[in-house]
């Protein structure tokens, strides 16, 4: 009984699809569930997720560097720490 | 700095208290030192040596170590780090309220957030402040407009509603300091939760590389001075130098031997011998 608790507090911890409210990281509740298994762990973590903030990220820290070099137009790249 | 409160609200109220785990508060704040804090010290070690090296070639103590370094770390722009760390841990109330909170609730609350990054944007446009207090009011605005951002709901039509509001008042005001770098931010936010794409192998890289780039390129910088300063193409070969580190970094963490879990056998107890 115990040990059936501990498995729902963890699924309803750890699986995105079981959680209510949003969350702008998954891209929808139907994306999460049919999320498909891969091999590779980062992946299989990553299926839901919205990338597009991912690769957001990785443009700001293009940005940032863009402007810590003072290369021209680097008042609009320091947008990435924005 | 819009994405820290942004992501790590919904994050926050979806943290489930259990009777048989850690508290969700300690859970949240383990998960948000081991992204933030770790690689900060990690890159505090190597900046540190660094500017052992410096020293010992002649350079001032007083020019490459001060006081503020206990709070920024021992290079200026690992301020970043511990900031974002303390800032998502300031957001527990927000995340945690939010999961119970009334639409309508939420709607006062965003346009109260909207107003303080105002009145911070306000402060921000005459303040003459000591490092690393200039840093941390520079982001303030940033990170209440992205905490307002979170409390639409992810909604883009909201949240464009709200930005409206937000660049109309600060421009008719005039404190147009930091505004272009705010709006560029917020309208690429605004296009990622409009413009959903699914994760794949490019995307996980650049969510790791992100980071990296951001620690590694002061590094780069200060020892890549054979090409004249603030040109194109010395700004390509500091990103291109400190892409090919996190990239070998990642090759290493890729390719090292991990500990392999004990398998059910391998802890069993040996059988007695007669």
């Amino acid at each position: 009984m115990m040990h059936q608790q501990t498995a729902r507090d963890q699924a309803s911890t750890l699986n995105p699809a079981t959680q209510a409210g949003f969350n702008p990281l998954v891209t929808t509740k139907a994306d999460t569930e049919q999320a498909l298994p891969t091999d590779d762990p980062a992946m299989s973590s990553a299926t839901a997720r919205n990338a597009s903030y991912d690769y957001a990220r990785f443009i700001a820290a293009i940005g940032i560097i863009w402007f810590h070099v003072g290369a021209p137009k680097s008042e609009v790249a320091y947008s990435g720490l924005a | 700095m819009i994405l820290i409160p942004f992501l790590a609200i919904p994050q926050i109220s979806q943290f489930r208290s259990t009777r048989h785990r850690a508290p969700a508060f300690l859970r949240f704040a383990s998960t948000r030192g081991i992204r933030l804090i770790v690689p900060w010290l990690a890159a505090c070690v190597v900046y540190g040596a660094l500017k052992m090296v410096d020293v010992s070639h002649g350079a001032a103590w007083g020019d490459e170590f001060n006081t503020t370094m206990w709070l920024t770390g021992i290079a200026l722009h690992l301020w970043f780090l511990p900031f974002a760390f303390v800032i998502s841990l300031a957001l527990w109330p927000l995340g945690r309220w939010i999961a119970t909170m009334a639409r309508s609730v939420q709607l006062h609350l965003c346009v109260t957030l909207m107003c303080l990054s105002l009145f911070a944007l306000a402060y921000w446009q005459t303040a003459i402040l000591p490092t690393p207090v200039v840093q941390w009011a520079y982001a303030l605005p940033a990170v209440l407009l992205g905490a307002a951002f979170a409390f639409t709901g992810g909604s883009a039509w909201r949240m464009t509603g709200i930005a409206a509001l937000f660049f109309c008042m600060a421009l008719s005001a005039n404190w147009t300091v930091g505004l272009l770098e705010l709006g560029i931010a917020t309208a690429v936010l605004i296009l990622c939760t409009l413009i959903k794409t699914k994760a794949n192998r490019v995307s996980v890289f650049a969510a790791r590389a992100s980071l990296g780039l951001y620690l590694v390129h002061p590094a780069v910088l200060a020892r890549g001075h054979i090409i004249p300063d603030n040109s194109v193409s010395f700004a390509i070969v500091v990103i291109l130098g400190s892409q090919a580190i996190v990239a070998l970094w990642e090759t290493i963490k890729a390719t090292a031997p991990r500990a392999k879990p004990l398998s059910p056998q391998g802890i069993r107890t040996p059988a007695k011998t007669p």
